[in-house]
């Protein structure tokens, strides 16, 4: 066999640190995280071993048994059983224990062992378990296991990241299997019934792996997969099942009460100590977790989270904008000989581009903060918090992951949607992950705030907007969800069962990471989408152009000094543009909201992404103004916008109420075509893709219609 | 047609073939089952059965 082929995959219960083993081992960047659901698909990376050998290791999604239930487990289970499309059967199998709970965890080990398959064990987290006074033998552990290599490490350190590797290569060489337990012999029997039945049947003799699913899971999905539809299928389970009962075990209960009994006298003596001590963590949980102070704390948070980006990002985004600008003013002159040009690459690409790259900073600050949150173990703990509110409105518990993963980007809170077993509740959950504020609804919000917001109200008010705005999702996510999963989809409630992951500092390489790759993305969208838009917008804005419209507009207004006839030209230019016909032309739809023809373009220039209509803004509010433009002129003319006829003539466009009906637009309408894409995919058609835009798309606008009429009147 | 509008022109269409190419293949991408996002997810596996 090449080294090519080699295929390591990495199996452990959920939170036990494959992702941080697995980027420890293959230099790769994966997404952590220390609650379950980050990992929701394969992935693989190449891992070298040592003397040569180089492996291709596959991180999988945790579970706690082969007992398959959701879709991320199935696609754990048909790796290992080399079921998977494109893939063969792993050449062997680390399992990521918890050094802390290594009972729990080899439960998982135990059925694995069933696949003959050479195994590594590594107790991961083993800091913890020494700073908890746990001693574990690992040689001996070894032996009772029969000899499977055993490793201790740190994955988040760094250390025993070589004994895993130096593991893999005696795993893979000696071909080490773990000693695979012994079933009572009623136990054994049933499962021989079945197998002989099998091999009967189908021709073909059964793992022992699928033997043990048929007999102790309660689904088809092995017997299916294995061809085994007979009619006598079930009679013959059925018959097995009794045989089980008559050991005295529950069937479907049988497979842990006899693992672990096997197991517990495994570890007879492997491991000395350990009092778990959590007294901290205990007395922090009865204040964070508390049915009442728990969601004010939650709340405060996150009122401070925003108050520290707007305040902490203050001074990088003026840098940024006298970056724009000074950039603005070197190329303008250079670009006066050619003034279409001028106006392309200094009201459209730079006005645009930099308009939106201005938010980098509050961008980098609000995933800092988050990231510190997931690390230190709050995260999980806001879910906890939040099951309260999601077991009312229907949703499974297990909802909170995607609908958490939704805040930062609706996509992979859509994947994440995988965890959950019932298929009414996972489309529920995805129907409800895009009503989460996600971070490119962030611009559209901190544009708003910084402009009108803070100005009118006070800094303090930015921060307390923000945290309703990313409410206003939820808000009616939870009704939406309630509707569904009641009457709808009739869900049965599931109980919700969450690991808490234990408080730590979090690691700054981690969250510098994290925060590093939501800028780089950021980055990469301002100079490939942004730009190449803000260049189409900028065209659509300039052209057709009139150049007799000057000599119009003197000759009817005569006394109009240069600069007014220069601003008056320009006003009637865009206007008379494509963009500005096509913008007028659509705006008696959005006039109940408040909503000129420049921020009807720019809500639907936004509908393949909802970021656009930053630099929409920033190109229909620059053309015409050149160099004289500079980047606080966006918001400048937002704030002196006024309506030039109608029955609101000479009020400002920008009023209260426009802004706060333009913010909950964009807080609710699906305006992100990859989301929809994600969605027609993950519910298996374009069905439910198109219910959730249209629906998201109509209360954005019925809910725009109603601030507006509510606040103008209050204002 | 003067230079600055042939420039513009080739501007205004590199960038807008651009992005149907990038909607294109990113279509073609979701429809083989794979991530059509940029946040950074993996490919979805398709079980066999």
């Amino acid at each position: 066999m090449s080294s090519k082929e080699i295929s390591v995959a990495l199996v452990g219960n959920p939170n036990t640190g494959k992702s941080t083993l697995f980027n420890a081992l293959t230099g790769l960047r994966q997404k952590v995280g220390n609650y379950p659901g980050v990992t929701v698909a394969r992935k693989s990376g190449r891992c070298d071993c040592g003397d040569g050998l180089k492996v291709e290791l596959v991180d999988l999604p945790g579970l706690y048994s082969l007992a398959a239930a959701s879709p991320d487990e199935q696609v754990v289970t048909d790796v290992l059983l080399g079921s998977l499309e494109g893939s063969h059967q792993p050449d062997a199998i680390v399992v990521v224990l918890d050094a802390t709970n290594i009972l729990r965890n080899l439960f998982l080990a135990s059925q694995l062992a069933e696949l003959n398959l050479p195994l590594a064990l590594v107790l991961n987290q083993a800091d913890i378990a020494h700073k908890q006074g746990l001693k574990i033998d690992t040689e001996l552990l070894s032996q009772r296991l029969g000899g499977v290599p055993v490793v201790l490490t740190s994955a988040w350190k760094g250390e025993g990241i070589s004994a895993v590797r130096r593991a893999i290569a005696e795993a893979l060489n000696k071909k080490t299997k773990m000693t695979r337990l012994t079933w009572p012999s009623q136990v054994e029997s049933a499962l021989n019934t079945i197998v002989q039945t099998i091999e009967k049947d189908t021709g073909k003799a059964p793992s022992a792996a699928d033997v043990q699913r048929i007999l102790f899971s309660s689904n088809t999905h092995t017997s299916d997969r294995l061809g085994w539809s007979h009619s006598h299928r079930d009679a013959v389970v059925r018959q097995a099942r009794d045989q089980v009962r008559a050991a005295g075990y529950n069937p479907l209960a049988a497979e842990p009460l006899i693992h672990y009994a096997h197991l517990r006298k495994v570890l007879e003596g492997v491991t000395v100590g350990g009092n778990g001590k959590q007294g901290n963590a205990a007395a922090l949980d009865k204040v964070l977790l508390n049915r009442v102070v728990g969601p004010i704390l939650f709340i405060g948070i996150m009122l401070g989270l925003f108050a520290s980006v707007f305040w902490l990002a203050k001074f990088p985004m003026q840098w940024i904008q006298a970056g724009v600008d000074f950039l603005k003013a070197i190329v303008a002159p250079a670009l006066a000989g050619t003034p279409m040009l001028q106006s392309l690459v200094t009201d459209g690409i730079i006005a645009g581009v930099g308009a939106f790259l201005v938010f980098l900073p509050q961008i980098l600050i609000l995933f800092l903060f988050v990231g510190i949150l997931e690390d230190s173990g709050y995260m999980a703990r806001a879910a906890f918090i939040m099951d309260r509110l999601f077991s009312w409105c229907g949703l499974n518990g297990k909802s909170f992951v995607p609908l958490l993963s939704g805040f930062a980007c609706a996509i992979p809170g859509l994947l994440s949607t995988r965890t959950i077993e019932d298929p009414k509740a996972r489309l529920a959950t995805a129907f409800a992950v895009p009503f989460m504020s996600c971070s490119a609804r962030f611009p559209v919000y901190a544009l708003m705030c910084a402009a009108f917001i803070g100005p009118l109200y006070g800094p303090g008010w930015e921060s307390v907007v923000m945290v309703g705005m990313h409410c206003v999702g939820l808000i009616f996510a939870v009704p939406t969800a309630f509707v569904l999963t009641r009457f709808v989809l009739k869900v049965k409630p599931q109980p919700f069962v969450l690991e808490l992951p234990r408080y730590q500092m979090p690691k700054p390489r981690d969250v510098i990471w994290r925060m590093w790759q939501n800028a780089a993305e950021f980055i990469s969208k301002a100079g490939t989408v942004i730009f190449a838009i803000t260049i189409i917008i900028w065209a659509l804005c300039y052209f057709p152009r009139d150049a007799q419209m000057s000599d119009r507009i003197k000759a009817s207004e005569p006394t109009l000094s240069e600069h007014e006839l220069q601003a008056r030209t320009q006003a009637a230019m865009i206007e008379q543009s494509w963009m500005g016909r096509f913008g007028k032309a659509v705006q008696p739809v959005f006039d109940p909201c408040g909503f000129d023809w420049k921020i009807t373009v720019g809500v639907l220039a936004s509908f393949p992404a909802r970021e656009v209509i930053v630099s929409t803004l920033g190109v229909t509010y620059s053309i015409g103004k050149g160099a004289e433009a500079d980047s606080e002129h966006l918001r400048t003319a937002m704030q002196e916008a006024k309506w030039t006829d109608g029955p609101r003539k000479s009020t400002p466009i920008f009023s209260l109420a426009a802004v706060l009906a333009l913010m909950v637009f964009f807080a609710l309408c699906s305006q992100c075509g990859a989301t929809i894409a994600t969605l027609a995919q993950e519910t298996g058609g374009w069905k439910w893709a198109a219910i959730s835009f249209f629906y998201m798309t109509i209360l954005a606008w019925v809910m725009a219609v109603v601030v507006y009429q509510v606040v103008i009147r209050l204002t | 047609m003067n230079f600055e509008l042939i420039i513009i022109s080739f501007l205004v269409g590199s960038a807008l073939g651009w992005l149907i190419n990038r909607a294109v293949k990113k279509f073609k991408q979701q429809r083989a089952g794979k991530c059509a996002g940029g946040c950074g997810c993996s490919d979805k596996l398709k079980p066999k059965n």
